[in-house]
């Protein structure tokens, strides 16, 4: 017998319990996300941490049990606290520049904000019309949506399901605590400990659940990237190594040499290619498949217009919708660049002053909306394939076009690299909840909407929070190497070391060492790598040169044993059993290094 | 084996460009030795650092592009010929044997006939749940979409690669939308069976089966102009 309408309870998917509890939890996650990213120099994601506390608060305390409600809550986290990534790596390097260069000092904060919510909304805006192609058409993985679709599934699926999810978890568990407390290290260089191989010709293994994990859930698809991180690691730099090609300075004792010359080759050879060969790629990419884009979005439009016809409610948000929040979105941006000009800036907005202003305003709204679009669909695609961001490369690109399409002013730089960091991260957020929408059966619409409707705050609250901790009653940085704490290596000290590498590279811009040519001649490889018939081979090869090869190699282990457990043991067995060990790998690491570095925090330890 | 020459000739290719691409031009070598020498003897500081640039003069970019161009311009076009040499091979191979209809790993995707078995599925959970109370147990009709999705949607999807080569990408995409959005509602009647809701799983079945025949008309469309 059918339940009779009065025994149907709603089953709420974007309501307002669930838009609350995810408000407040971003609100918390990004202000303490910050906060920790600064001190410890790397960010969190919040998408796991959101399901379970959904878990807990509005199935468990609340009563409502809703899958599509916990995603919705997740989504609206995370979309909150993935500004606090973004704004992190790029704002305090102006800050910490201010400390040499005092025309650098009091940013202006309104463009600062017009700049940063442009960037949030244009990069969940950029991403829409892009998920049927990276969700339904090219299939990428998402390991970290899987994991989440995984948690919120939970539930329903069998006791050994759930077993293996916590055999995983608890693996994590123990191996990041492990590694946390230096037992082990995160790096495991077999060549250097066997004296088998120097430094420039690494074997070495990067210890990490979630990395393998990630690498697990890619299987055969992540391949190419394990075997561009060999072509990178295992060939060509011992061919630059033994041709000569990088000089070891006199000064550098022999015992070094291995390690000066492996910096070198990274940082100065492998790294700016693999960049060059990410941008190539990406271009590339979105040119082939504009044939699948464009039919995804005469889709939309279809859709959206049947579900008028039909008085239903549509599956996306409408092209109209979208296409308005990117123009508001390029407004900001152009206002942004407006009131950053330095003339505006010291002699305030008149008609000629903005005349003046104009083109090189225009020209940072036009370069600057375009590479903020590339750089999104470069996170995009990159976190699809392999759960891995990036970003600072991308940033770094950013504040390079912005240094000189404005004549070399650091603050319009900053700034857009504020909006493309905010951008980029949205993208991948924005896709990996889709994804897992998808896996649990959500609305795309509500998703979006929700993400939509609150992308002004993490930025707001972000920026906040970086401005509250920078001040100091006597006017001395709050933050920084240059900061009291940190000079008197206090326990408050926040040393900022993420915004210390960007601070670096813009120096570096200072003195005009832009790798050009590593960008370029990497650009028309990724592009030639694009006519090759497999999906994304170049974004997975240029990311692939861009990271330390410990982390690609265990990666590839991973794809590697998926791929064997398939051949041996079936299809059914990696949905049944290695996904879930695999989304407790992930989620299991994320849970303890959150809290490691929540009572590492509290205790005050550097 | 076209195939495999290909793959060959990428992979050679991508070690030639990449690695002639990554060559630093004559005047950065210099910069950057210098910069090593001041960075090991008295410390890596700024100062230090930026008068090495004052003596040595880094390039400006576009010296600096011409520099390398000079030392490893011509390896990084040999290997860019190698990459596309190699691309082409591979898709000849890819061609020939979406002509020929081989296989391969993923089998020969028989789109209609994997629609027309999943519908026959998932007409068994419509009848399972039909009369079904909120919050009863539902563990069969759950069993039965997970079967559906590891024994006939995943291998579909897998085997995607094949579909585009026969009807491109804008066709493709015609169909598989439609297709995807019926998978997305099958699972939201699974998720909606886990919590309880029969009414809202029966409404994503209903919504789900409805795609599914639009996906195959969709699909029959297609195949019919080619």
């Amino acid at each position: 017998m059918s339940a009779s309408p009065a025994d149907v309870r709603p089953w709420p998917e974007l309501s307002i319990p669930a838009m609350l509890f995810g408000t407040l939890q971003g609100v918390v996650m990004t202000a303490s996300f910050v906060y920790i990213a600064l001190k410890l120099g790397f960010g969190l994601g919040g998408s796991t941490v959101a399901a379970i506390l959904g878990f807990v608060a509005l199935r468990g305390v609340m009563g409502r049990k809703s899958i599509v409600e916990n995603n919705i809550n997740q989504t609206v986290a995370s979309g909150i606290n993935t500004a606090s990534s973004g704004v992190v790596f790029t704002l305090p390097a102006l800050f910490l520049l201010s400390v040499a260069d005092p025309t650098l000092r009091d940013p202006p904060v309104v463009p600062l904000l017009l700049s940063a919510i442009a960037g949030s909304l244009m990069g969940i805006v950029l991403i829409i019309p892009l998920r049927k192609q990276m969700v339904e058409f090219e299939r990428l993985k998402f390991p970290s949506g899987v994991a989440v679709a995984t948690l919120l599934k939970s539930p329903g699926e069998g006791l050994s399901q759930g077993l293996v999810l916590v055999a995983g978890a608890a693996i994590a568990v123990l191996l990041t605590v492990v590694v946390n407390l230096g037992v082990v290290a995160e790096d495991v260089d077999i060549g250097k400990i066997t004296g088998l191989a120097p430094e420039w010709l690494p074997i070495a293994l990067y210890v990490s659940a979630a990395n393998f994990g990630a690498g697990l859930l890619s299987g055969k698809g992540g391949l190419p990237f394990a075997l561009g991180g060999v072509l990178a690691w295992w060939v060509i730099s011992p061919v630059a190594v033994t041709s000569g090609w990088v000089p070891v300075p006199d000064a550098v004792p022999a015992a070094e040499t291995g390690g000066y010359l492996a910096g070198e080759v990274y940082g100065q050879m492998l790294r700016p290619v693999g960049i060059g060969m990410l941008i190539g790629g990406a271009l590339a990419g979105v040119v082939s498949a504009f044939p699948a884009v464009s039919g995804a979005l005469r889709s939309l439009q279809a859709a959206a217009k049947l579900a008028r016809e039909q008085g239903a409610s549509p599956e996306e948000l409408s092209p109209t919708v979208l296409g308005a929040s990117a123009v508001g979105a390029l407004v900001m941006l152009f206002g942004s660049a407006i009131f950053t000009n330095p003339d505006i800036r010291v002699g305030g907005l008149d008609g000629a002053a903005f005349v003046a202003a104009l083109p090189v305003a225009l020209a940072v709204t036009v370069v600057g909306g375009l590479w903020l679009a590339l750089a999104g669909i470069i996170v995009a695609q990159a976190t699809g394939a392999t759960d891995i961001s990036p970003l600072s490369g991308l940033a770094l690109i950013a504040v390079t076009l912005m240094f000189f399409i404005t004549g070399g002013d650091v603050t319009a730089a900053v700034f857009l690299g504020v909006a493309v960091c905010i951008a980029t991260s949205q993208c991948a957020d924005m896709m990996q909840d889709l994804k897992t929408g998808h896996l649990v059966g959500s609305r795309p619409r509500d998703q979006q909407l929700a993400q939509l409707l609150l992308c002004w705050l993490g930025p707001l609250i972000a920026i906040g929070v970086i401005y509250l901790l920078w001040q100091t009653p006597d006017g001395s940085p709050g933050f920084g190497p240059d900061s009291y704490a940190c000079m008197n290596k206090e326990p408050g000290c926040l040393s900022a070391p993420q915004a210390g590498a960007l601070q670096g590279m813009i120096e570096a811009l200072r003195s005009s060492d832009a790798a050009v040519d590593k960008y370029l001649s990497g650009a028309v490889i990724g592009g030639a790598l694009s006519i090759f018939p497999i999906g994304g081979i170049a974004v997975l090869f240029g990311l692939a040169m861009y990271l330390p090869f410990s982390i690609t190699l265990a990666y590839g282990v991973g794809n590697v044993v998926a791929m064997v457990l398939e051949a041996r043991l079936g299809r059914v067995f990696i949905g049944r059993k290695l996904v879930p060990f695999a989304a407790g790998l992930i989620v299991g690491e994320a849970l303890t290094q959150l809290f490691w570095n929540l009572a590492k925090t509290a205790m005050g330890a550097s | 084996m076209k195939g495999n020459i290909g793959l060959a000739l990428l992979a050679l290719g991508i070690v030639v460009s990449a690695s002639f691409a990554a060559r630093n031009g004559a005047r950065h070598t210099a910069y950057r030795t210098a910069v090593g020498e001041v960075a090991h003897t008295e410390g890596a500081a700024k100062a230090e650092a930026q008068a090495v640039q004052a003596d040595i003069g880094l390039p400006p970019p576009s010296q600096r592009l011409q520099e390398w161009f000079a030392v490893g311009g011509l390896g990084w076009l040999g290997g860019l010929v190698l990459i596309v040499g190699g691309a082409a091979l591979a898709r000849m191979q890819q061609a020939e044997d979406n002509a020929g209809g081989e296989e391969g790993a993923a089998g020969r995707v028989d789109f209609p006939g994997t629609i027309t078995a999943v519908r026959e599925r998932l007409a068994e959970v419509t009848t399972l749940i039909a009369d079904l109370k909120m919050d009863a147990d539902s563990t069969r009709p759950r069993e039965i979409l997970d079967d559906v999705r590891a024994d006939l949607i995943e291998p579909l999807v897998d085997g995607r690669g094949q579909l585009i080569a026969r009807h491109g990408l804008a066709g493709f995409a015609e169909y598989f939308g439609t297709f995807s959005a019926a998978e997305r509602n099958m699972y939201r009647c699974w998720s909606a069976l886990t919590d309880g809701h029969s009414v809202a799983a029966r409404e994503a079945l209903a919504t789900s089966l409805v795609a599914f025949d639009a996906c195959l008309a969709q699909y029959q469309d297609v195949d019919r102009r080619g």
